[in-house]
């Protein structure tokens, strides 16, 4: 008897483990990366206003990233997040002007589910793969935001801007997150996400609708985007209509977060593993600033980074077929 | 009833078009016809302004870059691989050309093409040693030398030696793009590389068992078109003399749409064609340029380009060797 409460004493403890030691990694590497910079640059980094500063900036990839993290773990890419994140900025201030923070709050909200609906349709009935209909309809999502602006900048009004600053930031960003851990947690959407993810067939053949979650997930990624939107435009203020492939820049912030949460998502904590890992993002960016390298160099450190964690967050299986 | 019928007649209908699409005779016949029409369309619209010798000769300035670039991407996309860090290894490619230019100009050549090669042999090397799907290599490699390339041109535009432009002349672009053209086409059709790219392509499993050393290929062609765009940066420096930040962007997706629209299917296989490259940039900058010369601004132009696009990729995409499309 004792020897059975034993086990499963045993076994709470590992459980508990498990489920904090990829929180406590995550820790770890944040301060490793603090303790780097700010030894390199001990008075332009790292203060504890500074970093509150760092954080609020992460959040913002953060929610982006959550919402990419239901196209990942399918095994899909989404590439016009960027598109989608400029166009539904700009719809922001446009409709702030006319209908206040009704506007500012339901047009991107609104224009980002849509055009992940969009991205769901057009994959589903095409039949043609995820990153290259993204891709191309990044191009046409582009084209729109410039037609919608004719080129000028947008700038979001001054009495519009509470998303931007604390506290009302982290609530938003707070909402989504909680909201985005319960699908995952406690839905359909989540068990199926990672059942389409780990073997397609075998979901299609267990009875699982696989078209009508792959459109979801692309529903869900708009609708995350669009409240990255919100704290995007709230935050920068302003936004210049995208062309020629620029907003492509713009996924990858977003992206390295999502693959932060699929590596430590063995750990059951994707959605934290996303926000520290945005969090380290922003000490790695906000780290070379200080250290005063130039701003054009931030590209090829994101770069780097994101090929550093595919790198390390992929097992390269011998004889594995990759195109 | 009605609805019902109707919707068996569609359904029949449909299943005619796709069965006529997989027949190898009209994917090469197509894009042809695709070229024809688009070039028929614009001399209509534009009154016979987009066949006039000065405007042919304009267009045929543009093709030169693409055209080479393309060859390289060819390559790879006929294995079923993708890359989209063409455009910055043009970038960086030409860069390197205009520094080593004042030199010597063969050395220029010679360096941006090796700068072209140690491009794709990174690429090569995550996307094969460590089985990285070849377009998130290739967009974070894309990502990250735009950004170099940024770093770069910072301050001023990297100039070449002023006397690079003498080197402009239709028959120094002529002659090295039909040579590379020729080279390519007797590589892919007569010799045993060909084959085994589109063997790659269609099945990599059944190639790896047949003998043919898939990851070595598949590095060797990263390589490759690396070089060739290297090469294609000569090109492109002798036409403006200088590179700006803006060097090379888009181009990664200027070749994706010219080779999809040459009816190249993404999947590769055995569907691909040489002829797929001349088609297809031959028609994407008659489409761009009888889309400028209608007086559509940048904003429709992209528009209709990314329309088409989708359209043109579902139409030539090889569904037979798409079990599962991710």
């Amino acid at each position: 008897m004792s020897s059975s409460t034993d086990f499963v004493k045993r076994k709470s403890i590992d459980v508990y483990f498990k489920k904090y030691f990829g929180i406590l990694l995550l820790i770890l590497l944040t301060v490793i990366f603090w303790f780097i910079f700010k030894v390199i640059s001990p008075h332009n980094f790292g203060t504890p206003g500074r970093l509150l500063s760092y954080f609020q900036s992460s959040l913002i990839y953060a929610v982006g990233g959550c919402g990419l993290y239901f196209i990942v773990a399918m095994g899909l890419w989404d590439f016009s997040i960027g598109a989608n994140l400029v166009l539904s900025s700009i719809l922001a201030c446009y409709f702030s002007q006319h209908y206040g923070y009704l506007g500012l709050i339901l047009a991107p909200i609104v224009s980002g589910t849509l055009i992940g609906l969009l991205n769901g349709i057009v994959y589903i009935n095409f039949h043609i793969p995820s990153m290259i209909v993204t891709v191309g309809l990044s191009l046409i999502y582009e084209s729109l935001s410039v037609f919608a602006t004719q080129g000028q900048e947008q700038i979001l009004g001054p009495n519009y801007r509470a998303f931007g600053t604390y506290p009302y930031n982290v609530i938003l960003a707070i909402c989504a997150f909680v909201f985005v851990s319960l699908v995952i947690k406690y839905t359909k959407m989540g068990t199926y996400m990672y059942a389409i993810g780990s073997n397609e067939y075998l979901a299609k053949n267990m009875g699982v609708d696989v078209n009508k979650f792959k459109v979801l997930s692309y529903i869900l990624c708009g609708f995350l985007v669009g409240i990255m939107s919100i704290l995007n435009i709230s935050y920068g203020t302003s936004m210049t209509a995208a062309s020629g492939m620029s907003s492509m820049s713009m996924n990858f912030t977003p992206l390295m977060g999502t693959f932060f949460g699929m590596s430590f998502r063995k750990y059951g904590t994707p959605v934290i593993a996303i926000i520290i890992g945005e969090f380290i993002i922003s000490l790695i960016f906000n780290g070379f600033v200080a250290i005063g390298a130039p701003t054009t160099i931030q590209n090829v450190v994101t770069g780097i980074a994101l090929l550093l964690i595919v790198t390390i967050t992929t097992k390269p299986v011998r004889g594995i077929v990759v195109k | 009833m009605t609805d019902l019928q109707n919707s068996v007649e569609i359904n029949g209908v449909k299943n005619k078009i796709q069965r006529y699409l997989e027949k190898p005779i009209a994917r090469s016949i197509l894009p042809v016809i695709g070229l024809i029409v688009v070039l028929a369309m614009f001399t209509m619209l534009t009154g016979g302004k987009i066949i006039s010798p000065l405007n042919i000769t304009l267009l045929l300035d543009e093709v030169y870059v693409l055209m080479i670039a393309s060859i390289g991407v060819f390559f790879i996309m006929t294995m079923g691989c993708l890359d989209f860090s063409q455009g910055s290894i043009l970038g960086i490619a030409s860069i390197v050309f205009s520094y080593l230019s004042g030199f010597n100009i063969l050395l220029a050549i010679i360096g941006a093409i090796i700068a072209g090669a140690i491009i794709g042999a990174i690429n090569g090397f995550f996307h094969v040693k460590r089985k990285i799907p070849s377009f998130i290599v290739t967009i974070c490699t894309m990502f990250l030398f735009r950004g170099l390339i940024a770093y770069l041109t910072t301050n001023s535009p990297v100039y070449a030696v002023s006397d690079i432009l003498n080197y402009n002349t239709v028959t120094v672009k002529l002659i090295s793009t039909v040579v590379i053209l020729l080279i390519a086409f007797l590589i892919f059709h007569f010799t045993k590389l060909g084959i085994y790219l589109k063997a790659i392509g269609a099945g990599e499993i059944g190639s790896r068992f047949a003998g043919v050393d898939v990851d070595k290929i598949k590095w060797l062609m990263y390589i490759v078109a690396g070089m060739i765009t290297g090469f294609a940066a000569f090109i492109n420096v002798i036409e403006v003399g200088s590179v700006t930040a803006s060097g090379g962007s888009m181009f990664e997706t200027e070749i994706l749409i010219a080779l999809v629209l040459g009816g190249l299917p993404i999947t590769g296989g055995v569907m691909a064609r040489f002829s797929n490259i001349i088609t297809g940039v031959l028609t994407y900058k008659v489409l761009s340029a009888g889309l400028n010369m209608i007086g559509l601004t940048t904003q429709t132009q992209q528009l209709i380009e990314g329309v088409i696009f989708l359209l043109v990729v579902a139409l030539f995409s090889d569904r037979k060797s798409l079990h599962i499309i991710k």
